[in-house]
């Protein structure tokens, strides 16, 4: 248990807090907490000598203690509203589920009407679980060897378990609160079980006051039956002092359509990882994103995508826009795995570096064992190009305003992944304020 | 043409498809197994050499012993026993030969048998005329392609004989073994060496630091052109035998040479250590082309035997305006760790490498580059072909990163991989890393399998399926094939339909 | 009042010694159309890129004035917006961004920095309709990026439209012809002349007399070594062709 006996204030915190923490948490012995705190003491929190944490050191970056939250907190019912409000999805047609620092709140969400979907926090739900919960929830994670993952397991106050049957006609979002206070961690858990056959469309907000100061740890697990199709858009706009921790799972039967995009303007540091693997054949998954960071936001997006079957796509097509000092990292792994044969496999990461001292990483990776496959990936950094700016402003586009044009422009290649075209005008709006948003501090 | 000649010579090999994998049989004279500071002094006694480069051994030596053996390569190996090797060997008849004449006539018949022009007639009687003007070298050279080629030829851990010594000192060029350059040109050899692999770079260019024997040295003076293409050919021997040669290249200012280098081993069921270490400068407005076509025993089918051949090389573009290219065709050893990089330091200095590697049978091979821009408007380019068959495994791994006050720094980097058969794996790592947002990065890879539609086409032509693939190869590593001088070209492309015998149907 | 008044330019590159322009004087009037022609390296494009306000370029000395404002006081687009245009010899592509909402932010910009209302939508579309018709436009070629995969010379029609759309005062168009083949360069030429009006001016740029049998100007400019050697009407232009500009070079060198 002690095999690090240097731990930061953080990590101490994290292994000698659990004793206290333990009684205030949803309790089930599928949960597995003790094996998961076990697995975090020897762990420790990743740092940049191993090697897929090389460009971000959370040993340094998790920077003092940041005690687990596990009480349900008073909260400003009107700050959360109105934080909620500033979701992207508001316009669209949706049911919600509101989670306020770490606790699912009734009150203030519109769950879907009993169908298709079936949606508990887990919280509530420990005690007395369905079985498609309690089997499944920690089966696709591989905690063992994923600090993030382990110290969500042990710590997980509430999430969502969601369970599509059929077509689920509306789509659901799940909007994560976070308000100001006290240092803390914030440990949310959730799992989408995608029926064979059955559709979802899942939209994920994260939002906080940009004076909260707190570790939110995400873990998402989806497992989808075959034919399924799962279409997933998260936005990610925690506070500018947060630090955002989220694993995605993904095990992907046969026939199976895997969509998931993440649009990134939030949280002091963010580490977003995507883990997927194939376990049936002529399935696709389709992983994409953008990044618009400013002042000295850190961001990381790092995929794994296991072609552990024949017959299957990948694609992935990430965008960072990074100015001032801004860091943003993408790592990006296909695994062809052997007789995983006739795989197609594409990855892109690109960089528009728009402060003199942003700083853009990247490790695209290929690790291919099957010899008939087409796989490929990109990697390219580059500052706004001032030809393209002199055309549009020669055409009477001020300065600001055909930055903004370039900027949604070149995040557009990304967004294109998106199905839901409302969801997508959405983004690309987003894309085109940000640079007065983030210049005027609105 | 090229590629029917390369289906002739496969044909022409017997079972035993190393075709440099005789033995030679010489008596030699072997330090006694084991490291340790007494050998290290034993090896600097045995080269006469001054008392400071024998206290620069000692202090690599002592930190090496401090050192691990990297293992974040993806390469797969027993531990290596560096207790139960010989660090010097040296056949007991080329202790500082005069002439060919002293030379052992069997040590010429394996240059022969390597196909290096030293084994005319016409060299001999050069080195004969050693030290006198010689008009025969101009007329009677032997021509290699185009040009000229002077040759500096390792013997496990022995320069034996550098060549057109004489035409080269007429233009101020050094070209001689590294032991002649520590007594004859200790000043350049006390600023250069180590000054771009440090001593303690890393686990095996430290040990190379303590117990190098030998290795060739150049230096090219202000404003010349080399007058000719300089080339070292290593040859590892002797059974149990570690060979650690060092390399120093010096292109002073508006300079310019080309060099390349050559490397075979016999066959054996141990492994064999290479590790070498090779350090490039060149000044203002100089440039180095450094091309190596490796082909080190890569061991058995089975993988029992073969050469590791742990190699740190980097250039260090110290002046503005300056160049480095490499270029290297891998095609041998068990296993292949090596990533011959550039430090692009003076403002619009331009780094480029160029590579071939081939892995077949049970070969391991994790190659690649490093480009580090820290001058201003420094560029660089990577074209890396790699082509896995049979149970081996190739990796690309490299590194391009440009430091904060590198404004403008520009790279353009295709890494392809080509697949034959479906045993053995290909993997792309590359670090991508800009620090500033002047950088204009681009970075592309593929990897795929010799199409069917082509494989089709040609077989439809006529070809066999092993022509077909021969010549598809050859066409899939093109753009790296003309970065190679001309002398090495046709004899790549043989060696290319060579080592990937066996690897289809 | 003229439109444009140059005089005493002297323009060299940033960073480097050689002077491009030498000293130019040219008076443009409303309703005028001027001819600048000129052998490669003469400076003609330096004299767009200056009108038009690129970086890059540096006026050592003299002035232009645009309706009696300083031009060399004002930003990129404040120049766009007070109703400067130039057709660019080689319109750049511009990935990701459709065409008509390019077209459609750039007069919105223009306008609201001109304190007019913004063009509604609909009326957007039915102006943007009747001008492509006019310049033979497909109406999918506006759906597409800003000039991505466009020919060369549906780039050079598409810089027309967008002259037309956005209705300038000063309209600099530089070396159009290039590039375009006879049936193209009517085209164009129809689409220029259609906007000749009594209160616009027009610089035309070009190296060939053949644009200027399309475009007649009022008043042809040799321009060589960065200096108008020579000035005339449109008569000069086939003088030029006949005997070259050889012998005009020699004036300036």
């Amino acid at each position: 248990m002690s095999a690090n006996p240097n731990r930061t204030p953080a990590e101490e915190t994290f292994v000698s807090g659990f004793a206290a923490a333990e009684a205030a948490l949803p309790s089930a012995d599928w949960l597995k907490r003790k094996q998961a705190l076990a697995a975090f003491s020897e762990l420790g929190l990743p740092h940049r000598r191993i090697e897929a944490w090389k460009y971000t050191d959370l040993r340094n970056l998790v920077d003092g203690a940041y005690p687990a939250q596990t009480e349900t907190t008073l909260v400003d019912v009107e700050q959360v509203q109105s934080l909620a409000q500033q979701s992207i999805f508001g316009d669209l047609g949706r049911s919600t589920a509101v989670f306020v620092d770490g606790r699912f709140r009734s009150e203030l969400s519109s769950l879907p009407s009993k169908g298709a979907i079936e949606l508990l926090s887990i919280s509530d739900a420990a005690e007395n679980a369905p079985d498609w919960l309690s089997n499944t929830l920690g089966t696709v994670v591989p905690q063992e060897d994923d600090a993030v993952s382990a110290l969500n397991t042990a710590y997980m106050s509430d999430g969502a378990a969601i369970h599509i049957t059929g077509e689920s006609k509306e789509p659901l979002e799940l909007v994560f609160v976070h308000s100001a206070g006290q240092p803390r961690t914030v440990s949310q858990r959730v799992l989408v079980v995608v029926d064979a056959g059955a559709s979802c469309e899942l939209f994920e907000t994260h939002i906080a006051p940009a004076d909260a100061r707190y570790v939110s740890t995400v873990v998402t697990e989806v497992v989808l039956g075959d034919g399924a199709t799962f279409d997933h858009v998260k936005t990610q706009r925690d506070g500018a002092e947060a630090v955002h921790l989220a694993n995605l799972h993904a095990k992907l039967g046969a026939d199976a359509t895997f969509n998931s995009f993440s649009a990134t303007t939030g949280g002091r540091v963010s580490r977003q990882q995507a883990f997927v693997e194939y376990a049936g054949e002529h399935t696709t998954a389709n992983i994409s994103g953008v990044y618009l960071l400013s002042g000295t936001q850190h961001g990381d997006s790092t995929l794994v995508v296991d072609h552990a079957v024949p017959n299957c796509v990948s694609r992935e097509m990430f965008k960072l826009v990074l100015d001032d000092q801004a860091r943003g990292i993408f790592q990006g792994k296909v695994m062809v795995r052997p007789h995983a044969q006739k795989t197609d496999g594409k990855q892109m990461a690109q960089a528009l570096l728009l402060g003199p001292d942003a700083e853009f990483d990247s490790k695209p990776e290929l690790e291919i064992f099957a010899d008939d496959v087409v796989c490929g990936h990109g990697a390219t950094a580059g500052e706004l190009d001032e030809e393209l700016l002199f055309y549009l402003r020669a055409r009477g586009i001020p300065k600001d305003q055909a930055m903004a044009l370039l900027i949604a422009a070149f995040v557009g290649e990304a967004v294109e992944e998106v199905s839901n075209e409302a969801v997508r005008d959405a983004l690309n709006e987003m894309a085109t304020n940000w640079l007065t948003t983030h210049k005027t501090g609105a | 043409m090229a590629d029917l000649e390369t289906i002739e010579r496969v044909k022409e090999i017997d079972v035993d498809k190393y075709k440099y994998g005789f033995k030679t049989e010489i008596e030699s004279e072997l330090a006694p197994k084991g490291l340790s500071e007494d050998i290290v002094r034993f090896i600097s006694a045995k080269k006469d050499e001054p008392e400071w480069m024998l206290e620069w051994r000692l202090d690599a030596f002592r930190r090496w012993q401090t050192m691990e053996e990297p293992e974040w390569a993806r390469v797969d190996y027993p531990k290596i026993d560096f207790q139960d090797l010989h660090y010097y060997a040296a056949p007991k008849t080329t202790e500082g030969p005069k002439s060919l004449d002293e030379v052992d006539p069997q040590l010429l018949e394996t240059y022969a048998k390597l196909g290096i022009p030293l084994k005319e007639q016409e060299l001999l009687a050069g080195v004969r005329k050693r030290g006198e003007p010689s008009q025969l070298d101009d007329a009677d050279a032997p021509s290699y392609g185009s040009g000229k080629v002077a040759i500096d030829a390792v013997f496990d851990s022995v320069s034996v004989v550098t060549t057109f010594k004489e035409e080269l000192a007429k233009a101020g060029v050094i070209f001689c073994s590294i032991s002649e350059a520590i007594k004859e040109h200790p000043d350049l050899v006390k600023k250069y060496l180590g000054s771009v692999v440090p001593k303690s770079d890393n686990f095996y260019a430290t040990l190379n630091s303590a117990v190098f024997s030998d290795g060739s040295f150049v230096y090219i003076p202000k404003g010349t052109r080399c007058p000719m293409e300089l080339s070292t050919y290593f040859r590892i021997n002797e059974e149990n035998t570690g060979q650690f040669e060092r390399t120093l290249i010096i292109a002073d200012e508006g300079s310019y040479v080309s060099y390349l280098e050559g490397c075979t081993a016999p066959m054996r069921d141990e492994n064999q250590l290479h590790a070498a270490v090779v350090e490039l400068v060149t000044l203002d407005d100089a440039e180095i082309k450094y091309s190596t076509v490796q082909n080190w025993y890569p061991g058995d089918a089975d993988g029992k035997g073969g050469i590791y051949n742990f190699v740190t090389k980097r250039g260090d573009c110290r002046g503005k305006n300056s160049k480095i290219s490499w270029t290297q065709v891998e095609t041998g050893s068990a296993i292949t760790w090596k990533y011959p990089s550039c430090i692009l330091r003076g403002d619009n200095s331009q780094g480029e490498f160029y590579s071939i590697a081939i892995s077949n049978g049970r070969q391991q091979v994790d190659s690649g580059t490093k480009m580090i821009h820290l001058g201003k408007n420094t560029s660089s380019r990577i074209i890396s072909k790699g082509i896995s068959a049979g149970r081996s495994s190739n990796t690309y791994r490299g590194l391009v990163s440009a430091h904060r006050k590198a404004t403008n720094a520009r790279n353009f980097t295709q890494c392809d991989s080509l697949l034959i058969g479906d045993a053995c794996g290909a993997h792309t790592v590359p670090y991508i890393e800009a620090k500033n947002s002047s950088a204009t990065f681009e970075h592309e890879a593929t990897t795929s399998k010799i199409s069917d539609d082509q494989m089709f086409y040609a077989q439809q032509r006529g070809l066999n399926e092993e022509e077909a693939v021969a010549l598809i190869v050859n066409g899939f590593v093109r753009d790296v094939l003309q970065q190679l001088p001309m002398e090495f070209m046709a004899e790549t492309q043989k060696l290319i339909g060579i080592s990937l015998e066996g690897s289809v149907g | 009042m003229s439109i444009l008044d140059i005089k005493n330019l002297h323009v060299k590159i940033e960073d480097e010694d050689t002077e491009i322009l030498r000293g130019i004087d040219l008076t443009v009037n409303p309703g005028e159309v001027h001819a600048i022609m000129g052998p490669n390296g003469s400076g003609k494009s330096t004299l767009s890129y200056v009108l038009s306000g690129k970086d890059d370029y540096e006026v050592t000395d003299g002035s232009i004035t645009y309706k009696g404002e300083d031009l060399l006081e004002m930003e990129v687009d404040e120049r766009a917006s007070a109703g400067v245009f130039l057709a660019f010899q080689y319109p750049i592509e511009i990935p990701g961004v459709p065409t008509m909402t390019f077209l459609r932010t750039a007069l919105n910009a223009q306008r609201k920095a001109r304190g007019e209302e913004e063009l509604t939508t609909p009326a957007f579309m039915k102006l943007v309709r009747e001008k492509s018709q006019m310049l033979k436009i497909r109406q999918e070629m506006l759906k597409r990026p800003v000039n991505v995969g466009f020919s060369g010379g549906e780039k050079k029609r598409a810089e027309i439209l967008q002259m037309a759309v956005l209705e300038p005062s000063l309209c600099v168009l530089d070396e159009t012809d290039s590039g375009l083949d006879i049936d193209a360069l009517k085209i164009v030429a129809e689409g220029v002349n259609a906007l000749r009006s009594p209160d616009r001016a027009m610089v035309v740029i070009t190296h060939y007399q053949r644009l200027l049998e399309y475009i007649v100007p009022d008043y042809v400019h040799v321009l060589s070594h960065g200096r108008i050697v020579k000035s005339g009407g449109k008569e000069l232009a086939l003088e030029l062709e006949e005997s070259g500009y050889e012998s005009f070079t020699e004036q300036a060198a």
